[in-house]
C-alpha cells in the first residue's frame, strides 16, 4: 500500500472557511469586537453577512476565524462549559473563558483549523482581550488582530492604537483598521459587525459598505 | 478536553500477540475468521490504508463522553466524574441480557445505561445499522461464524 | 463496526489504484433556496437527480420532512441528505416526545450539525433547514463539515449561484406570502435553465405561524413535455403472427362460499 500516511491538518475539502479580518480592543470602559462579514467555500461568497462575533457568555464575546465548522463546534462547547460554571460559581471571568478556549484548541491542534479572539468584560478586570492562535497559545493584549485580512492593518494599528481610548474614539479606530483590511484581502468583505461590551452588557454595531469605504 | 479524536493509525503490529481468538474447534490455531486483525490479514494493511473516518468514529462516543467528565471534574470537582463512572459501571454490571451478546458495542438494550449516557431519547447508525460478526476481534450482534458452530456443535 | 461499515475500504482503495474508473455517489447536481418572509418561511427545490452526466430521476423530490411544521431542502449526496435528514427527523420526534413540547427548529439545526461535524465532512450533506415552532419562523442553512448560518434567504447546491442572483436582485425586506413564493420559485427557475445540474419542475414548501405546513408539490411545471406532432406507434398487425401458444401457467379454481352475517 501507500506506506504511512502523512497526515498534513488543512482545510478538509470543500469546507466553509472564515478568511477573515477579526479585532478586538480594550479602551476605557470595556472592550470592543470587530469582525467582517465574509464566509467563503473556495471562490464563492457563501454568506456574504455572517456573524462572527458570537457569545459565549452575557459579556465574554469571541472572535471566529479559520474553519466555520470548528470554531462553531468549539464555540458551542464553550458556551455550555460556561454555563455549568456560571451555576456553580457564578459569572466567569474573561481569563477563565479564553482558558477553557486555549485548552480546547490546544488539546485538539491536529484536528481544529480555528484562531479564535475572546474579548470580555468582568467587573473586576474591566475589559481584556485574548488571542488564541492557530496552535493554541494565548496571548493577553491591550487589543489583538487575527484573520487573512490583519496582515495588512499591523502597523496601522501598532501606529494608531492608543490605551484608554472613548467608545467613540475606539470605534473610529477598529472602523478604519477593518476597512483597510478588508480593502487589501479578498477573502474580507461585506459588512463590518462590531458588538461593544461595557459594564452595561452588549451593544451591536452594524457598518455597511458605503459607511466605512469612503472614510 | 479532546474533541475530535485522533487517527489511530497503529505504527506496530504483533505476529505473535496471544490475544487472538483462537478456533473452537482447535484452540491451537488462531481463528483466521474470526481475527480481522491477525491471522491471514497481510500486516501492511493492518499499519496503514484505512479510512481516516473509521479510528475518529471508534472513539468518538468515548472522546466526547470524556471531554464531559473533564468538565465536569473542572466544575464540581472530581467527586462528580467519579460518581457518574460508578453509576455507569453499577448499571453495566447488573445489566443481565441473555439475548444480547453485546454489552459495550455502540448499541444496547439496557435502559439504565442509556440515561445515563443521556442517550434514552435518541437513535444513531449505530442503533439502527448493529453490524454484525466479529469486527476488530470483538463479537457484535448476531454471529455469523459462531451460530454456524453452535448449530453443528463444534 | 456498528455503524458505517469501513469494510470494503481498502479493497476498494485498490480497486481505485489499479483501474482508471471510480463509481461516485449520485449526487444531487441541484438548486435549492429557503425565503423568510412576513409571518413565516418558505423552501423550494428543483427536482432533477442526476448520475454524472445522466439524469437519473427527472422528477425526485428534494424537500424532506422533519417533523410536521420542520422541513429541509437537500443538496450534496442524494443518500445521505436523505438518510441524515430522516436519522434527525427520528431524533426529533423522539425529543419532541421527551420534552412533551413541539420541535424546535434551532434543535433540528443543533442535532444537524452536530450529526455532521461528527462525520468531518464525509457526510456530504448540505441542507438548508426552515420551519416554524413556537418562537416562530427560522431559517438556517447547513454545510458539510457542520457549519451553519443565518439569514433571510439562502441558497445551495449548483444552481446556487443562479439562484443567488435572484434573491440578491429581488429580496426585500417584509416580504408577503405570495411575493416571497414567487421569489423562490423565479430562483429555482433560475437554477432550472442555468445550472445543468438542475432541471425539471419546482417544489416548495410554506410554513407560516400558527398553521400546518403546506407541501406545494410541482407547484411550478416549466418542463411539461409536449404531445408529439405525428404518432409513432405502429399501426396493429404490422408485425406478422407466425404460430401461436397458449400455456395455462395457473390453475384457477373457483368455489363459492356462503357467509352468514350475524345482525
Amino acid at each position: 500500500m501507500n506506506g504511512i500516511q502523512v497526515d498534513i491538518n488543512h482545510l478538509k475539502k470543500g469546507e466553509v472557511s472564515l478568511g477573515t479580518s477579526i479585532m478586538a480592543v480594550t479602551f476605557k470602559d470595556g472592550v470592543i469586537l470587530g469582525a467582517d462579514s465574509r464566509t467563503t467555500t473556495g471562490a464563492y461568497i457563501a454568506n456574504r453577512v455572517t456573524d462572527k462575533l458570537t457569545r459565549v457568555h452575557d459579556k465574554v464575546w469571541c472572535c471566529r476565524s479559520g474553519s466555520a465548522a470548528d470554531t462553531q463546534a468549539v464555540t458551542d462547547i464553550v458556551q455550555h462549559y460556561l454555563e455549568l460554571y456560571t451555576a456553580q460559581f457564578g459569572e466567569p471571568s474573561t481569563k477563565t473563558a479564553a482558558s477553557i478556549f486555549k485548552t480546547l484548541c490546544y488539546e485538539n491542534k491536529d484536528n481544529l483549523t480555528a484562531g479564535i479572539i475572546v474579548a470580555g468584560y468582568d467587573d473586576k478586570n474591566k475589559g481584556e482581550v485574548y488571542s488564541i492562535p492557530l496552535g493554541g497559545s494565548i496571548h493577553k493584549q491591550k487589543y489583538a488582530i487575527a484573520g487573512s485580512g490583519s496582515t495588512f492593518i499591523y502597523g496601522y494599528c501598532d501606529k494608531n492604537f492608543k490605551e484608554d481610548m472613548t467608545k467613540e474614539e475606539t470605534i473610529n479606530f477598529m472602523k478604519n483598521s477593518l476597512a483597510q483590511a478588508i480593502k487589501w484581502d479578498g477573502s474580507s468583505g461585506g459588512v463590518i459587525r462590531m458588538v461593544v461590551l461595557t459594564k452595561d452588557g452588549p451593544e451591536r454595531l452594524i457598518f455597511y459598505p458605503e459607511d466605512y469605504e469612503t472614510l | 478536553m479532546s474533541i475530535v479524536p485522533n487517527k489511530n493509525y497503529r505504527s506496530a503490529v504483533s505476529s505473535t500477540s496471544s490475544h487472538h481468538k483462537t478456533s473452537n474447534a482447535a484452540p491451537a490455531l488462531p481463528d483466521s475468521l474470526r481475527n480481522q486483525n491477525g491471522g491471514a490479514t497481510p500486516l501492511s494493511t493492518q499499519t496503514n490504508g484505512k479510512h481516516p473516518l473509521e479510528t475518529k468514529l471508534q472513539s468518538w462516543d468515548q472522546t466526547q463522553r470524556n471531554r464531559d467528565l473533564e468538565q465536569y471534574r473542572r466544575v464540581f470537582g472530581l467527586a462528580e466524574p467519579m460518581k457518574r463512572e460508578m453509576e455507569l459501571a453499577i448499571v453495566q454490571n447488573s445489566d443481565f441480557n441473555p439475548l444480547s451478546q453485546s454489552t459495550d458495542s455502540g448499541f444496547s438494550t439496557s435502559l439504565h445505561r442509556d440515561i445515563l449516557l443521556n442517550r434514552e431519547a435518541s437513535v444513531d447508525w449505530e442503533d439502527v445499522y448493529q453490524g454484525s460478526g466479529i469486527v476488530g476481534g470483538v463479537s457484535m450482534g448476531p454471529d455469523v461464524h459462531g451460530a454456524i458452530e453452535k448449530s453443528l456443535g463444534i | 463496526m456498528a455503524g458505517l461499515s469501513f469494510d470494503n475500504y481498502q479493497r476498494n482503495q485498490l480497486l481505485a489504484e489499479r483501474s482508471k474508473t471510480v463509481p461516485q455517489a449520485t449526487s444531487t447536481g441541484t438548486t435549492i433556496v429557503g425565503v423568510k418572509y412576513n409571518g413565516g418561511v418558505l423552501i423550494a427545490a428543483d427536482t432533477r437527480s442526476t448520475q454524472g452526466p445522466i439524469v437519473a430521476n427527472k422528477n425526485c423530490a428534494k424537500l424532506h420532512r422533519m417533523s410536521p411544521k420542520i422541513w429541509c431542502a437537500g443538496a450534496g449526496t442524494a443518500a445521505d441528505t436523505e438518510e441524515v435528514t430522516r436519522l434527525i427527523g427520528s431524533n426529533l420526534e423522539l425529543h419532541s416526545l421527551y420534552a412533551s413540547r413541539e420541535p424546535r427548529v434551532v434543535s433540528a439545526l443543533q442535532m444537524l450539525k452536530q450529526h455532521l461535524f461528527k462525520y468531518q465532512g464525509h457526510v456530504g450533506a448540505y441542507l438548508i433547514v426552515a420551519g416554524v415552532d413556537p418562537t416562530g419562523a427560522h431559517l438556517f442553512s447547513i454545510h458539510a463539515h457542520g457549519s451553519t448560518d443565518v439569514g433571510f434567504y439562502q441558497s445551495l447546491g449548483s444552481g446556487s449561484l443562479a439562484a443567488m442572483a435572484v434573491l440578491e436582485s429581488n429580496w426585500k425586506q417584509d416580504l408577503t406570502r405570495e411575493e416571497a413564493i414567487v421569489l423562490a420559485s423565479d430562483a429555482i427557475e433560475a437554477g432550472i435553465w442555468n445550472d445543468l445540474g438542475s432541471g425539471s419542475n419546482v417544489d416548495l414548501c410554506v410554513m407560516e405561524v400558527g398553521k400546518d405546513a403546506e407541501y406545494l408539490r410541482n407547484y411550478r411545471t416549466p418542463n411539461n413535455r409536449e404531445a408529439k406532432q405525428r404518432s409513432y406507434k405502429f399501426a396493429r398487425g404490422t408485425t406478422a403472427v407466425l404460430s401461436q401458444r397458449v400455456l395455462d401457467i395457473c390453475q384457477v379454481e373457483e368455489e363459492s362460499v356462503d357467509i352468514e352475517l350475524e345482525a
